[in-house]
């Protein structure tokens, strides 16, 4: 009998083979294409520099660059200009026969060519200004005016301009571990930052007449020296941001008088700029850990802002370890500031705005910095700056080290909706966010924007939540939804070059966030993700990370293989759409089934030779069959010799057949709720590997002691699963109104 | 353009109501009739939007049912694509004897602004296209 058995098992194998072999008749080979195999087409090889762990190898090199620089804000012309000596070390084992130092001032200049690579027809509806500014006006007259190029002797360099870009032609060679010192002199108009929305500049304030700077990329820049891609000197357009090595600056930056002013870096000469009773107050700021206090007051502004004063003062800082300085001044300035405690560390909170920010900025915006240090340092390293520093300024969102520009002003009587609140809360945790990334794990945003962007706005959210368990953070999984279920000529794959990417916002920042935070709640779990993350960031603090090495620590810190995510998530543009295809109910019975009785029939075995079994079926219900899989004798048999205890045996009365499609690219978990009779829930996550065998379709057998009257697919919408029409089972009967109102009172 | 579809789900007593537009062209008005530089659609979108979005269609969508103005119900929005969704509700209808629609939507900023209502009430389906000079859709059954 056993014989038998073997016989009709093997039986029953090759009949499933050739039901497969039916339908689909495989005529030519085919190259491994499963949704589950490494990443090896995609990654590049890891070598010294760039470890298979994902982690710094033992060759791996960076440069640094010093800088000392003496700007001078001409506020009446709004001129800035610049003398300043550069020592660029060559920490590479590479010699060097030229530098390349980034020119962004010169996206504005009147050549730009960033403007002639803007596609698209006339508006439909000009205002005047509109028309003005772009068929009248003169271009602006921007971009940096090089006054010379020296050695440190004092002897003009040979250099040459290439619209952002400009080499610096060395005497001779650079040899590895060698230092390379000269001098650059310049001068820029300085831009109004208002209307083109450009990153840095300063608004003007017709009531008073006074000027807010907010001034970075505002000196010549050395570009990127590294392992993977020697010189990083792509083109600035506009859009795609920077690539920087870390360095000392020691920085004097001379204003007029009256102005108030905050930069990256340590202030050195606090007694010479600041009035007693501020450095009285900046003092007490320094131990107050729980709520900000006032530096420089409303009505010390206030005051500022009617002169005009001719005089000049000079502010020095010396910031070390930075990839970039800026700093923003003007008169109008308040500032206040907090002490945070980061793991027994005195950090400070600053934020500066003018009175047109209050009351808002002055109820939130410092707390809102140290709550972002706070929450950012758990999930990464403990933030190794003495202070961040949120300035207000119309339209911005804009991070540089230790300083950033961010958006939110009240309506001109000093009153805010909850909408100016929250984009103001949302902007300041995002760019005092970037002082993690990209200000110290310095991924090339030149090249791949989501590494910050990405990274930081997961962070963000996970901060946002903190900060207010309902916040509206918009990166969650359903919130990409009609983003991938978009027209596929207008997305991108999230690995493209941030300059040619299709949707910029939806791309590279949620699609990103929300699929960590996928990876976080739904894939890995806190424990495993959190160890990953952090150990990520820890070992490329300070360093140059490439995406491999996130995508491989990611994986290499906690055993979940994760290439398949890699692939669907970061390297296409498939969606996840999964569904219940079918549903077929069983029951249990001892009696021969007509499957088996065919089956047996053709090997021609009489019916009463087959052996005693379990079978599962559908036939039509006899007579005399069991009424429960204990009614069965086998079965009950084998229990009773098996098993002395049988307080934790279940026996299980509803057996059901599921079908899962998944018509969407992508291959993720089926996570699966039951509903039973009862009324009582359980939910069932099934690993996205239940698709490595067949990426269209599979099933599963369901055992329950309750009857399972509905199952749902993602009832949380954690997979970003863009139709949710076939995600249930009975189907129901709703119009998408219907459907869409239920979504929305579920949000 | 834009393209609205109006509903009578008796059964529910409820006007069902779901509008498309562009999302450029919708930001446009809302900044120039706001006075702001809002960003719809992006990761710059105003975390609160829903409020200008049913300031904007209260303002500029009204509906009259038996010869009564109705107040509508925000019931949500979604972005499809470069389109923005709009799903509105009027309840506690129980017949409709007739209906008048006016429509002013995006047309303080685009002149040749054509927008498309489509009613399906009681049983017959029937289909506007609303200028500028032409605002107004009224419905006898």
């Amino acid at each position: 009998m056993k014989k038998l058995y073997s016989i009709i098992t093997l039986f029953i194998f090759l009949l499933n083979i050739a039901a497969i072999a039916q339908e689909i008749e495989i005529k030519e080979g085919h190259t491994n294409q499963n949704k589950f195999r490494q990443l090896k087409d995609k990654f590049t090889t890891p070598n010294s520099q760039h470890t298979a762990s994902g982690a710094p190898g033992v060759n791996y090199t960076q440069q640094q660059v010093d800088y000392k620089i003496d700007v001078i804000l001409d506020d009446a012309n709004q001129k800035l200009m610049g003398d300043e000596s550069i020592v660029y070390h060559n920490n590479s084992s590479d010699i060097l026969e030229y530098l390349w130092v980034q020119l962004d001032q010169n996206k504005r200049a009147r050549n730009s060519k960033s403007p002639d690579i803007e596609g698209g027809g006339p508006e439909v509806l000009y205002s005047p200004e509109k028309f003005y500014a772009d068929f009248i006006d003169k271009p602006f007259d921007g971009g940096f005016n090089i006054i010379h190029v020296k050695d440190s002797r004092g002897k003009d360099l040979s250099y040459k301009i290439n619209r952002t870009m400009m080499r610096i032609d060395l005497p001779k060679p650079l040899a590895s571990g060698k230092k390379f010192k000269f001098q650059i002199k310049w001068w820029y108009n300085i831009n109004n930052h208002v209307p083109q929305r450009d990153r840095s500049g300063y608004e003007h304030f017709e009531a008073d007449g006074n000027n807010l700077y907010v001034i970075a990329q505002f000196y010549p820049r050395l570009a990127v020296y590294n392992n993977v891609e020697g010189w990083q000197n792509m083109q600035f357009w506009g859009r795609s941001e920077f690539a920087l090595e870390f360095g000392d600056f020691k920085v004097n930056i001379t204003t007029p008088k009256d102005h108030i002013l905050n930069a990256t870096g340590v202030l050195t000469n606090a007694k010479k700029v600041l009035t007693k009773t501020q450095l009285k107050r900046l003092e007490e700021a320094k131990t107050s850990f729980d709520k900000p206090v006032i530096i420089v007051t409303q009505e010390e502004a206030v005051e500022a802002e009617k002169k005009n004063s001719t005089e000049t003062k000079t502010w020095s800082f010396d910031a070390r370890n930075v990839r970039d300085f800026a700093f923003a001044s003007s008169r109008k300035f308040i500032w206040d500031g907090m002490a945070v405690d980061i793991n027994g560390k005195t950090v400070m909170a600053y934020s500066l705005y003018p009175k047109e920010g209050n009351p808002l900025w002055e109820e939130y915006s410092t707390i809102v910095v140290a709550h972002t240090l706070k929450e950012y340092s758990s999930y990464t390293f403990d933030y190794p700056y003495h202070k961040a520093i949120s300035v207000h300024s119309k339209n911005q969102g804009m991070e540089y080290p230790q300083i950033c520009w961010n958006y939110g002003r009240p309506r001109p009587d000093g009153t805010y909706d909850d909408r100016t609140r929250d984009a103001m809360i949302g902007v300041i945790t995002h760019e005092i966010g970037h002082n993690f990334f990209p200000m110290i794990v310095n991924s090339d945003e030149r090249q791949w924007t989501w590494m910050d962007e990405g990274l930081n706005s997961f962070i963000e959210t996970l901060t946002e939540i903190a900060f207010d368990e309902n916040f509206d953070t918009g990166n969650l999984p359903k919130d990409i939804i009609p983003y991938m279920d978009g027209d596929q000529s207008n997305i991108s794959p999230i690995m493209t070059q941030g300059g040619s990417v299709h949707q910029f916002g939806p791309n590279s920042y949620t699609k990103p966030a929300a699929g960590l935070y996928m990876l976080r709640e739904t894939i890995m779990g806190h424990e495993l993700f959190d160890y990953a993350f952090k150990t990520y960031a820890q070992r490329w603090m300070f360093k140059h990370p490439t995406p491999e090495d996130f995508f491989r620590t990611m994986e290499d810190a906690s055993a979940v293989d994760l290439d398949w995510f890699w692939r669907g998530w970061f390297y296409t543009t498939d969606f996840c759409d999964i569904g219940i295809k079918s549903v077929n109910q069983y029951r249990v019975t001892s009696k021969p089934t007509s499957k088996i009785i065919e089956l047996a029939k053709k090997y021609g075995i009489p019916v009463e030779q087959i052996r005693p079994g379990v079978y599962l079926t559908t036939d039509p219900i006899t007579e005399g069959e069991p009424k429960t899989a204990l009614d069965i004798k086998i079965l009950k048999d084998y229990i009773d010799n098996h098993y002395e205890d049988k307080s934790n045996i279940e026996i299980p009365e509803y057996f059901y057949e599921i079908t899962f499609e998944k018509p969407g690219g992508l291959v993720m978990p089926i996570i699966v709720e039951y509903t039973y009779a009862d009324g009582s829930k359980k939910t069932k996550k099934y690993p996205a590997q239940i698709w490595r065998k067949n990426d269209k379709e599979v099933n599963k057998v369901v055992a329950s002691k309750k009857e399972i009257i509905g199952i749902v697919i993602d009832p949380n919408f954690e997979t970003a699963d863009v139709n949710t029409e076939n995600n249930s089972w009975p189907r129901e009967e709703k119009s998408d109104f219907d459907k869409k109102k239920e979504e929305f009172s579920n949000k | 353009m834009s393209v609205t579809h109006i509903k009578f789900v008796p059964k529910q007593e409820v006007l069902q109501i779901t509008m498309r537009l562009f999302i450029d062209d919708l930001q446009f008005e809302l900044n120039t009739l706001n006075k702001t530089t809002i960003e719809l659609a992006t990761d710059r979108e105003p975390k609160k939007i829903d409020s200008i979005y049913m300031n904007y269609l209260s303002n500029n969508f009204s509906v009259e049912v038996n010869k009564l103005p109705k107040n509508l119900t925000f019931i949500g929005k979604e972005y499809d694509s470069d389109m923005a969704v709009f799903y509105l509700e009027i309840p506690k209808i129980k017949e409709i004897k007739n209906i008048r629609i006016e429509n002013n939507i995006l047309n303080k900023s685009f002149t040749d602004q054509k927008n498309i209502v489509k009613f399906n009430i009681n049983q017959k389906q029937k289909s506007f296209i609303l200028i500028k000079d032409k605002l107004i859709a009224l419905i006898n059954y």
